[in-house]
This record gives structure tokens, C-alpha cells and sequence, in this order.
């Protein structure tokens, strides 16, 4: 009989039966479908999956894993994962296709910059509110384009013109402004970007922003036929509703877009957001158990990003291999020395995902590739031809041609398996069996026909991700900080 | 973190005794058992047991701070730090960021160490701030940083008083470096005194392969371990105290994948180049018409950056440091 009595508080039980807020759309087919129950997940919840799966009420988290090369942008998706989430639903009538929920950062490679998340909390919401304008008339552009509200801008900030036109951000700029080492007025300054041309950048390059705004819209919503198809109908629908109103609301709702409105919209966002910073295997290990109980009292956080669950492995595998702990602790003991800690990680996680139904990102750096071992193949290979060249003449000679194929092979095998997923992280944390995003960087950049008439798009590098609960592999690039999906 | 009596009230004299012959030495081996299963197995009391459980986990835990209190702080602390070369600036989107860890690859005489000299200089511009390099190879160089302050060459006092700012380091191995940012970081958190560094705004590390390669030997742990250690607490010293960290690397050729030797990418293998925020190659430019190297021209590529979109390219001029090229 499973030993699955154990005591949990009121709170605990009525956190468990209620839900979550639902993740699905963030990404339909990773957190819209049902996840299996691992098979490291505790005997109680396999026996509740057991007993409810014809009702089917107890769902569990997901856990996903985003593995990918060093500049591929494993941790900016996962950023845009969590911006989505955090973001409001609503925004004084509009709707910000957000999910309004919170989130729970861990950064173990003290990589988290808040003001990153700042940076692309701002542009979705940007580009969400543009897709939502999008459908008035081309004369209120020039209406309000060639107005006073531009010269206001410009009077404020004169040197923001060449500033918007640089690849930095409002924000950027205005950090620049702010915190040059020769300017002294801080305080003043610091506040600058609420006075930045929001309005300016948004009015003059309108038609542009809206053009890559709407695409993206849909796209970034879900990537389906079926999402644009929704969200197209869902435009459709506005426009009908707002025809009759659109002079008087499409210019109050830009009237509405002050940078002080996205500032605040910015700022309840990341209100939402708490970050925990792990500076060893321990304090990891700690920190999540200290969360797990945070978690089980607080039905509102749906998301939580590990960002770089890999950060310990070496440290980890130094501590093992010290004398210490090679005599005192042997892995039997179930200490925290097996494989580097992360044992213990993965058991926190998996209680978390399939008990707490929490949904967990994390992103998994290629610590221990495949390349190392095609290098070595192709290595010995290589001697092993220069051997044989060296020993003797006919046999080498045959031999050394099946050498040069097997080098020749083993060269043409990395390409394919450079990238490849190899698990470094130990037994238990495979046991988890997440849904893996595997990201690659695509040579070169994107050709012409992805990118259509964007020629923003030529030249970018793109990365291609590939995850085994999507239909297709999808390729993605970024502009301006804004994730766009090719 | 050891056990010890006294911690809390829970955990008295006899409660120690009894952990200690159970094998359960350090926080980490108590908290990774079941509460339940550990008071049976030694017979004490369930709630001493969740009562000195919930204050080492209150106390070893990093407690989750709101992302907009960060902001707030982050507004506040944020100072960017120009490097003295307007290419360079634009290519890092205004300079060195403090609180970033941002590294400089190239391989010899590709101007690297006059670099770090400009930033240096730069950094002791304002009266108040201080700098910080930390030298192997014996490369600080007094005639290059008074080059770099040539705005004030006349000015006699101006001079000192920069000079006297920044401060020039010898470390001899990674342990000592070690040792040296753990100094730096206790004395900087102390309130009472005026710390010996002076208001640090910039810290640089010349020439880390040198401090790296002495140690490496077959022990793949050892290494990749004291690595990713070394590279975490540069990243918590920039974090921490709000300072701008350059490092400096070499490179080395990529292999496999049909690349050629001609594609380098910075040293110190896989578990080195995930650490820093922003990284710069700098490769020399081809021959001039003559078929000589040009030498003071140097490419520098943004492969790896928090702030903007990379790969991004520009040429600068080593002689010339504000000549836009």
C-alpha cells in the first residue's frame, strides 16, 4: 500500500484543489495538454492521478527545458515567457493579452537584469497596444502626426531624435542621459524616460511599427493557423464594434498611451515578479524548498523560471571529487553529493511540477557536448591515420582510406549532433523527463523570402527551435528586443 | 553552514548530541531529511524538529526579492562607464554598465591591455570614483594611462589626484585573485570605515587565461569547478558593488564543423562563455596596400551582449583613440 498519509495544513489541501492560472496561452501546445506523471513524482500523487483520471481533476505543471548553445536565446525566450505572464489582461479597456499572473525568477548565474525585463515588458506591451490601433483610419495619422503633440515631444528632450533613431531603446537612452559619468543630476535625470518620445517614435514610425506589429501579434499569441484565424476575428470584431465610435475612442485611447501609462503598466508588471538569486548548490536547494512552502500558500504564482539549471554542475563535481567528501560522504549515503546536488534539485522540482502544479522554464546550457566527443573521434582518427601512413604501405594504405572516410563521417556527424541534447545533469533530472525546447543558431541570416517586405529582418540571426510538442520547428529572430517568430 | 547548539531555542545541548551520532552534521544533511522520519528515528519532539528546520531554512534560503524594488535600486545604482573610445561606446551601447561582467578577447598585440589602460583612465575622470587593476602579467603601464589623461597633462594636481585613484594590483595565481575579491567585497560592505578602495567603480582583470592555465591538469572537475566559481564571484562583485568588471581573454581556433582556423572564439572553453554579460573580439585588420599589417587598426566584434542586437562590427584605431573611423 503506497505510503501516501502524510499531513498537510487547510491551506495546503484547499491550495492543492484549487488551480492555477492557466498558462495555455503563453504556448497551447506545451501548456495546454495534459503532463503524464513523471515517474519520479511522489507514490501520493501517482495514486490520486491513478484514482481521478477518468474525472480528470488533478493536473499537473509542466516542466519545461529550453537547451540550446550559448547565444541562441535560451534565456531571453524565457524572459518573453515570463513577460507574457506577468503582464496585466486589461489595461483600462484594452486588452494587453497578458495573463496577470505572477512569477517567480531563480537566477543562479547572477545573469537576471531587471531592467532587461523592463526593457521587453515595455515593447510587448507597446506592440500589443499598436495591434490594438491598428485598425484606425491612415487620415488620424496624419491628423496627429503633424501636430503640436510631436513639437511638445521634441521641445522637451531636442536631442531625442537622434536618439530614438538608434538602436537602443527609450529606456537606454535614457539611461544614457541619466547616469553618464560627467552629468551630476541624477535625480532628475533618472526619470527621464517618462518624458521620452513614446508618442514621437510611435507617430512617426507608425505605419513600420503596426506592419510588424500585427503579424507578430498573432503569431507570438500561439503560431497556429487557428490562433491568427482567432485573432483576425477577434480584430474584425473590435473594428465593427468601434466604427461607430472610432474618431472619438481610437483618439482617446491614444491620448491614453502616455509614457507615464506604460510606465505604470511596466511597473504593476513587474510587481508581479519576485527574484530569488542562488549563489550555490545549497542555497538552491534551500531557496526552493523555502519557495515550495511560500508556493503552497499562494495560488496566484503560475510560472517559475530556473534560469540555467546548469550553473552548479562543475561546482558540484568539484565538491564530489574532493578527499572530503570521497571518504566521508560516499554518494550511497544520499548526501548532497550526488551528481554535484543536483539529485536533490530535481527531486525539490518534481514535487513542485506534479504536487504543487507549478509550471516550471528552465534553460539548460550545453556543459558537456557532443562535440567534445566527435573531436576526439575525429582526433584519433586522425593519428590512427598517421599511424598506419607511417607503419607500412599497401595494408596502411587501405586502411588510411577507411581512416580518411571515418574522419571524413565523423566530421559530417557533428553537424548533426553538435547541437543534439546530452544529458549531463544525472539520472534524476532525466527522470523528470521535461518538455524540451532545443534551440540551434542557423548559420547565416534569414533569407529573403522569410523575411518578406520587413527588410529589418535581413541580416538578423536567427535561431531555430525545435520542441517535440510542436508541430513544426520554428524559427525565431529578435528586433529591437522584440521576439518575432519567422 | 555547521550545526550548532544554540541556534535556536530548539536546539539545545542533548538535540545536538543526538544529531551528531545520527551523521547529521551541516544544515544542508537536516534539511534534506523528512521532518517526520528524522523525529521518530531519534526520538525528539516533531515540532523542535519543524522549528529548527524553519530557521535554517529562514536563515540559508536567498530570500525572494520583488522585481520592482530591483528596478527602483537598479535605476538608482545604474552608471555607465564610457571607455574613452567612441567606437567602443557605440558598440557597447554607452560603455561599460555597471553591475555587468564584460570581457575584451583578442589575440596578441591586438590592443587589449591599452584598452583596459583607456577605461581606467575614463573611470578616474569624475573626482570621486576609484579603479581597480588587477595585474599577472606585469602589463600596467604608466605612460599609456597619462596618455589616455591627456586633457589634464598640464594640469600637475588634476593628474595626481586620477593617478592616485587608481590602483594597480600584482596577483600571482586564481587563489590569490580569489582571496583579493573576497577583501574587496568585505571591506566595501563595512559601513563604519572609509574603505581603502575609495568609491570602485571599475575592476579589471588583465589577461585571465594566465591565471587559469597554471591550474588545469587532467581533472576536468578541478578545472571547469574553480572556473565557473571564479566566473560567479566576479559576477557577485559586480552585482553587489555596483561596479563595471573587464576582463581580458585570448582566443583560440573553433573546431570541427568545417570551420576553418580562421574562425577564433575566446578561450577558456564552454563553461567560460556562458559567464560574462557582453563580449568583444578584436581581430586585426587585413594589409594595406602595401601588403603590411596595418597595426593600429584593430577590428572589434560585439559577439555577446545584454543590450544590443550582435553580431555587431566596427573598426577602431589604436593610435588615434578618437579618431571615428
Amino acid at each position: 500500500m503506497p505510503k501516501f498519509a502524510r499531513q498537510e495544513s487547510g491551506v495546503q489541501l484547499l491550495t492543492r484543489l484549487r488551480s492555477r492560472p492557466d498558462l495555455s496561452k503563453l504556448d497551447p501546445h506545451i501548456f495546454g495538454q495534459q503532463q503524464p506523471a513523471s515517474s519520479s513524482a511522489s507514490s501520493y500523487s501517482r495514486w490520486i492521478h491513478s484514482k481521478t483520471r477518468k474525472l480528470s481533476t488533478v493536473t499537473t505543471g509542466h516542466l519545461v527545458e529550453i537547451y540550446g548553445p550559448e547565444g541562441a536565446g535560451k534565456s531571453e525566450l524565457a524572459l518573453h515567457y515570463v513577460a507574457r505572464t506577468c503582464l496585466p489582461c486589461f489595461w483600462k479597456d484594452i486588452s494587453l493579452g497578458g495573463l496577470g499572473a505572477h512569477a517567480v525568477v531563480v537566477d543562479t548565474e547572477l545573469k537576471f537584469s531587471v531592467l532587461r525585463l523592463a526593457v521587453i515588458l515595455e515593447k510587448e506591451a507597446l506592440a500589443l497596444l499598436q495591434a490594438e490601433g491598428r485598425d484606425e483610419k491612415s487620415d488620424l495619422d496624419h491628423d496627429i502626426k503633424s501636430d503640436t503633440k510631436l513639437n511638445k515631444n521634441e521641445q522637451i528632450l531636442p536631442d531625442n531624435d537622434i536618439r530614438s533613431k538608434t538602436k537602443s531603446l527609450n529606456l537606454n537612452s535614457s539611461f544614457k542621459n541619466a547616469k553618464h559619468m560627467s552629468d551630476n543630476h541624477a535625480q532628475r535625470e533618472s526619470h527621464q524616460y517618462l518624458r521620452s518620445p513614446l508618442n514621437d517614435k510611435k507617430f512617426q514610425n507608425k505605419s513600420q511599427i503596426c506592419g510588424e506589429s500585427y503579424p507578430n501579434f498573432s503569431r507570438i499569441d500561439t503560431g497556429t493557423d487557428v490562433g491568427i484565424k482567432c485573432c483576425m476575428e477577434m480584430e474584425k470584431g473590435d473594428s465593427d464594434g468601434r466604427e461607430g465610435r472610432e474618431t472619438m475612442s481610437s483618439r482617446e485611447g491614444l491620448d491614453r498611451l502616455t509614457p507615464e501609462e506604460v510606465e505604470n503598466i511596466v511597473k504593476e508588471s513587474l510587481g508581479r515578479v519576485k527574484v530569488v538569486k542562488a549563489h550555490s548548490v545549497h542555497e538552491l536547494f534551500i531557496s526552493l524548498l523555502s519557495l515550495e512552502q511560500d508556493l503552497t500558500c499562494n495560488s496566484q504564482t503560475a510560472l517559475l523560471l530556473l534560469d540555467s539549471v546548469s550553473a552548479f554542475f562543475w561546482e558540484g563535481r568539484l565538491a564530489e571529487s574532493s578527499i572530503y567528501m570521497r571518504k566521508f560522504k560516499p554518494a550511497a549515503k544520499g548526501g548532497l553529493a550526488v551528481a554535484g546536488g543536483m539529485a536533490q534539485v530535481a527531486a525539490v522540482v518534481s514535487r513542485l511540477v506534479s504536487e504543487l502544479r507549478m509550471n516550471i522554464i528552465t534553460t539548460k546550457s550545453p556543459l558537456v557536448g557532443q562535440a567534445s566527443s566527435s573531436v576526439a573521434a575525429s582526433a584519433s582518427g586522425r593519428k590512427r591515420k598517421w599511424r598506419e601512413d607511417k607503419d607500412d604501405g599497401n595494408a596502411g594504405r587501405n586502411n588510411s582510406g577507411s581512416c580518411q572516410q571515418e574522419v571524413s563521417t565523423s566530421f559530417l556527424n557533428e553537424d548533426a549532433c553538435e547541437d543534439e541534447h546530452v544529458e549531463f545533469l544525472g539520472k534524476a533530472w532525466s527522470n523528470l523527463n521535461p518538455t524540451r525546447i532545443t534551440l540551434s543558431l542557423t548559420e547565416g541570416t534569414s533569407s529573403e523570402t522569410e523575411a518578406g517586405s520587413d527588410t529589418r529582418l535581413m541580416g538578423r540571426k536567427v535561431t531555430t527551435a525545435t520542441c517535440s510538442s510542436w508541430p513544426s520547428a520554428r524559427r525565431f529572430t529578435f528586433v529591437n528586443d522584440a521576439l518575432i517568430f519567422l | 553552514m555547521a550545526l550548532k547548539v544554540g541556534m535556536c531555542t530548539a536546539m539545545n545541548a542533548e538535540m545536538f548530541t543526538k544529531l551528531e551520532t545520527a551523521g547529521i552534521a551541516s544544515a544542508v544533511d537536516f534539511i534534506s531529511r523528512d521532518p517526520e522520519v528524522l523525529s521518530r528515528e531519534l526520538n525528539v519532539a516533531y515540532k523542535d524538529v519543524c522549528s529548527i528546520r524553519r530557521v535554517l531554512l529562514a536563515e540559508l534560503c536567498a530570500h525572494p526579492v520583488s522585481a520592482l524594488k530591483l528596478y527602483e535600486d537598479a535605476l538608482s545604482s545604474l552608471t555607465i562607464l564610457s571607455t574613452g573610445c567612441s567606437v567602443l561606446d557605440q558598440l557597447l551601447d554607452g560603455g561599460l554598465y555597471t553591475g555587468e561582467l564584460t570581457e575584451l578577447a583578442g589575440d596578441t598585440a591586438t590592443g587589449k591591455t591599452r584598452i583596459c589602460h583607456w577605461c581606467a583612465a575614463a573611470a578616474v575622470k569624475n573626482d570621486l570614483s576609484s579603479a581597480l587593476y588587477i595585474d599577472m602579467g606585469g602589463s600596467f603601464d604608466i605612460p599609456t594611462i597619462l596618455d589616455a589623461m591627456a586633457e589634464v597633462a598640464g594640469d600637475q594636481a588634476a593628474v595626481q589626484s586620477r593617478l592616485r585613484r587608481i590602483k594597480c594590483l600584482q596577483v600571482f595565481d586564481v587563489f590569490q585573485l580569489f582571496a583579493l575579491l573576497e577583501k574587496v567585497m568585505a571591506d566595501s560592505s563595512k559601513e563604519e570605515l572609509p574603505s581603502e578602495w575609495g568609491n570602485l567603480k571599475l575592476v579589471i582583470v588583465e589577461n585571465l587565461p594566465l591565471f587559469i592555465y597554471p591550474i588545469m591538469g587532467a581533472n576536468a572537475p578541478y578545472n571547469q569547478g574553480i572556473l565557473s566559481r571564479l566566473g560567479l564571484k566576479l559576477k557577485q562583485l559586480a552585482g553587489s558593488l555596483s561596479v563595471a568588471v573587464l576582463v581580458t581573454n585570448s582566443l583560440v581556433s573553433m573546431y570541427g564543423q568545417g570551420r576553418t582556423d580562421q574562425q577564433r572564439k575566446a578561450a577558456l572553453g564552454r563553461v567560460w562563455s556562458h559567464v560574462p554579460h557582453n563580449r568583444i573580439i578584436l581581430n586585426r585588420v587585413g594589409s594595406d596596400s602595401a601588403g603590411f599589417p596595418r597595426p593600429t587598426e584593430v577590428e572589434a566584434t560585439l559577439v555577446k551582449s545584454s543590450h544590443q542586437q550582435t553580431p555587431f562590427t566596427a573598426t577602431l584605431n589604436l593610435a588615434d583613440r578618437d579618431a571615428s573611423t
